[in-house]
């Protein structure tokens, strides 16, 4: 009896559970719960995975939704291509920043060389060997544009000028500048007032050194050292640096000795004027 | 301790269906495992807790569709209750019984969901590939199906 009363009442539930799950999926098919439902599935899937929704399949996913969600993801959709875009304008900004500054430095340096007494051209440093960069240096002027084997190499840093070195190799396009802190480079440079002559050599740093100084030469600290007219290689008057240590007079020696800080920092050097040379061979051998 | 398994077979059985429908389809043609499991569990549970698998499958092929929300709920629940009724007077634990079952409701399935959709959603995806085909992969699966939820129920008792 209690069994039958059981499998009654089971039946009866059955048959409430079966009304109530029907009578809620006719009412989710009458109601237009289906743009409400995909417009959530769709922001849904947009929130954890945007990118699913980019490119073709953004219409398909679109096609079904009501037109405020739809502007909803779009705007999402544009305001990220949007930011990106500002990114590369920001970074596009500063590049035309840097190219402003270039431009004023460049239009300095050209104003600058028409005062030079020295015919020549400029020429961009192209390549510097960090281990090596008190030797030599690479600009992008070679045989193709004039420029000629142990022609003087000068820059300007704002109103200074000063020697930088001289053309060591040269080939088509580009050519190879020995520097004045070579340690290979040697120098004839004057001083004073009565152009007292003594020899500058590179020392492979950034410290060039002075020696052969007359024991009885008016040498005094920051005095400045040029390129001396009885020098072979280049032109008279180039400022090379000033005298920033004078080792004390030893008497059992006949010469001075001086440390010498270029005009020019190598290191800053972007830019250098080679000075044009006649074309003659340096020493005539006429036979 | 049941309840939990259920919950538990009901994801499971979730997953396993979104993963056929979107990796394992040929010509948009997949193995309904949903549509087997809701049949397996209408002969195999008490008519509430197959009722109430039937109506949150259907709910669930609802969201992943577009149309006429609330469709599948309706025919699932439907579809269980009339398997709960027929399986007292049809033995549906033998593999044909099972094949001819699925196989009619899954044309049954198919055409009322195309009514419900021409009625609720005023579109007619008619496609006759699937309704020639659909019931004939599903009817073939569905003996290894049941033999699953046979295993969870009887021997395994997780249902």
């Amino acid at each position: 009896m209690d069994s039958l009363r059981t499998a009654g009442s089971q039946k009866d539930i059955t048959k409430i559970v079966v009304a109530v799950y029907l009578s809620v999926a006719c009412f989710l098919l009458i109601f237009p719960s289906s743009k409400l439902v995909y417009s959530a599935r769709v922001l849904f899937s947009y929130v954890l995975y945007p990118s699913l929704n980019y490119g073709s399949r953004a219409e398909f996913y679109l096609r079904s939704i009501p037109k405020n969600i739809s502007n909803l993801i779009k705007a999402d959709q544009e305001n990220r291509r949007l930011s990106a875009l500002i990114g590369d304008n920001i970074i596009s900004l500063n590049y035309a920043g840097t190219l402003i500054k270039e431009n004023e430095r460049l239009i300095k340096l050209f104003d600058l060389s028409s005062s030079f007494k020295w015919d020549g051209t400029w020429a961009r440093i192209i390549n510097k060997s960090p281990d090596n960069c008190y030797s030599s240096f690479f600009i992008d002027k070679g045989a193709n544009h004039g420029i000629k084997i142990n022609s003087t190499v000068i820059a300007a840093q704002g109103e200074i000028v000063g020697l930088v070195g001289r053309v060591f190799e040269v080939y088509n396009n580009f050519s190879k500048v020995a520097l004045i802190t070579d340690k290979g480079f040697s120098a004839v440079g004057v001083f004073g007032r009565e152009e007292t002559e003594s020899l500058i050599e590179g020392r492979g740093a950034e410290i060039l050194k002075m020696s052969h100084i007359p024991v009885k030469a008016d040498i005094a600290k920051d005095i400045e050292v040029f390129t001396s007219r009885t020098s072979i290689l280049f032109p008279h008057g180039i400022s090379i640096g000033k005298v920033s240590k004078i080792y004390s007079k030893n008497m059992l020696m006949s010469f001075i000795v001086a440390d010498i800080f270029p005009t020019i920092s190598i290191n800053a050097v972007k830019e250098v004027y080679i000075i044009k040379t006649s074309g003659k061979p340096l020493f005539l051998n006429d036979g | 301790m049941k309840f939990i398994g259920n919950i538990f077979v009901f994801i499971i059985v979730s997953v396993v269906y979104w993963l056929f429908s979107n990796n394992f389809s040929l010509f948009s043609i997949a193995p309904n495992i949903l549509f087997t499991a809701a049949i397996s569990l209408a002969i195999l549970l008490k008519p509430v807790t197959a009722l109430s698998f039937c109506f949150f499958w259907g709910l669930y092929i609802d969201i992943m569709g577009i149309n006429a929300f609330g469709a599948y709920a309706l025919i699932y629940t439907l579809m269980c209750y009339a398997v709960h009724i027929s399986k007292k007077h049809f033995d549906f634990d033998m593999p044909i019984p099972q094949i001819i079952l699925v196989f009619v409701l899954s044309v049954l399935t198919f055409l009322f969901y195309q009514l419900l959709s021409v009625i609720f959603a005023n579109i007619n995806p008619l496609r006759l590939k699937v309704l020639f085909i659909d019931p004939i992969i599903n009817a073939l699966l569905m003996p290894f199906v049941f033999a699953v939820f046979y295993y969870l129920k009887r021997k395994s008792k997780i249902l």
